[in-house]
């Protein structure tokens, strides 16, 4: 069982993630609506794993990660967007992301998303 | 596929009709992944006109509306609506209740009670303007993030039938008393008079027949651009093929040389 702090400024995206997420076991000990309050819940509870919208208003997920790692170098986020283009993965494999998942949300796939990026 | 007054060729016809193809697929799944909701019956037209037509559709009717909209931009520039009459938007989140009333729960800071038993009166009642706030603002959510769905849906077989790569801004939900609003949202910032696309779905859920709008824009330019890249689509199969398959599964970083 991870901790797993989700973001996204989406509630219902937040949600859909949690129930997902803990149906497999894990635990969300946080909800950040935005880079500012993911940084913050980031240090403050220190999850083993983040998810990560990538499109936010104000900081974009590629940005937040920067600062996750910034602070955390071996930080394991998991990016995820509802966005078309590829190069948005690619963006977000570049800058540090363990994982990239689309949207809408796979259950198989985001819990073996997790477990993969959890192992050591 | 209907086209009027814009030429095509038989392959930007083949093309659109894939790009309706995999729309209409994005929605079916979207619904059913996103609020588990069971669509009993599709049907599915995608017209293209030219904005300015006199003869542009008008079927969607005068309004009001519910929209979901966002530009989009990088190889190609528009704008996309996902519209629904008052009635039928009223009626889809009805059926999303169930799935909402989940969300509720699961957030940290919610009550106990239900977002069912919170249910406004305005769902039974078309008279009445939304006055729960927060049950409002959840079920307005809800649709926003379908709409980044279907947009990113959308983006993508763009480029899988194209390879033309765009990126699209943070969807936002609209009501509108009549069908200018809509209007403006989908020539909002573009530099001129775009073509527009449009795809009507008509849904069979919980016993009403819903029609889903879907409106593309594309500048003149981007219009050209995405014909130009369909008339180059025979030789790109292999390219196609690979984006196919990237594009809806995991992807994790060791698996890419990055």
């Amino acid at each position: 069982m991870a901790s797993i702090l989700i973001v996204d400024d989406s509630a219902f995206a937040r949600s859909s993630l949690q129930i997902i997420v803990e149906g497999g076991g894990h635990k969300v000990i946080g909800r950040a609506r935005n880079g500012e309050e993911a940084v913050d819940l980031f240090n403050e509870l220190k999850p083993e794993l983040v998810t990560l919208d990538f499109l936010m208003a104000g900081e974009t997920g590629d940005q937040v990660l920067e600062r996750l790692l910034s602070i955390t170098p071996e930080a394991k986020v998991i990016m995820i967007s509802g966005m078309g283009d590829p190069a948005i993965q690619e963006k977000a494999l570049a800058a540090g992301a363990r994982c990239f998942l689309p949207k809408p949300f796979d259950k198989g796939d985001v819990l073996d998303s997790i477990d993969r990026v959890l192992q050591p | 596929m209907i086209s009027r007054g814009v030429k095509l060729d038989p392959c930007h016809e083949d093309g659109f009709d894939r790009l309706l193809l995999k729309g209409t697929q994005s929605v079916l799944q979207s619904l059913e992944s996103m609020f588990e909701l069971e669509v009993e019956h599709s049907s599915s037209l995608l017209e293209i006109v030219p904005w300015d037509d006199p003869q542009a559709p008008l079927q969607f009717g005068d309004g009001p509306f519910y929209s979901v909209s966002c530009g989009f931009e990088g190889d190609l520039a528009g704008r996309a609506a996902f519209v629904l009459s008052e009635g039928d938007f009223r009626h889809l989140a009805n059926e999303l209740m169930p799935v909402l009333s989940l969300m509720f729960l699961s957030d940290p800071g919610a009550e106990l009670t239900s977002l069912e038993q919170r249910k406004p009166n305005w769902m039974d009642d078309t008279s009445s303007a939304l006055e729960d706030e927060e049950c409002r603002s959840q079920i307005f959510d809800a649709f926003a993030e379908l709409g980044n769905v279907l947009v990113g849906a959308c983006t993508r077989a763009i480029y899988e039938l194209t390879t033309l790569r765009t990126q699209h801004t943070l969807p936002v939900v609209e009501f509108s008393s009549d069908r200018s609003t809509v209007d403006g949202l989908l020539i909002e910032g573009l530099a001129s008079p775009p073509k527009l696309l449009v795809i009507d779905n008509e849904l069979l859920i919980g016993g009403r027949m819903l029609r889903l709008w879907s409106f593309i824009t594309l500048d003149a330019v981007s219009f050209e651009r995405v014909l130009e890249s369909l008339d180059e689509c025979a030789g790109r199969a292999s390219g196609a093929t690979l984006a196919s398959r990237a594009g809806r599964t995991a992807v994790f970083a060791e698996s890419l040389a990055v």
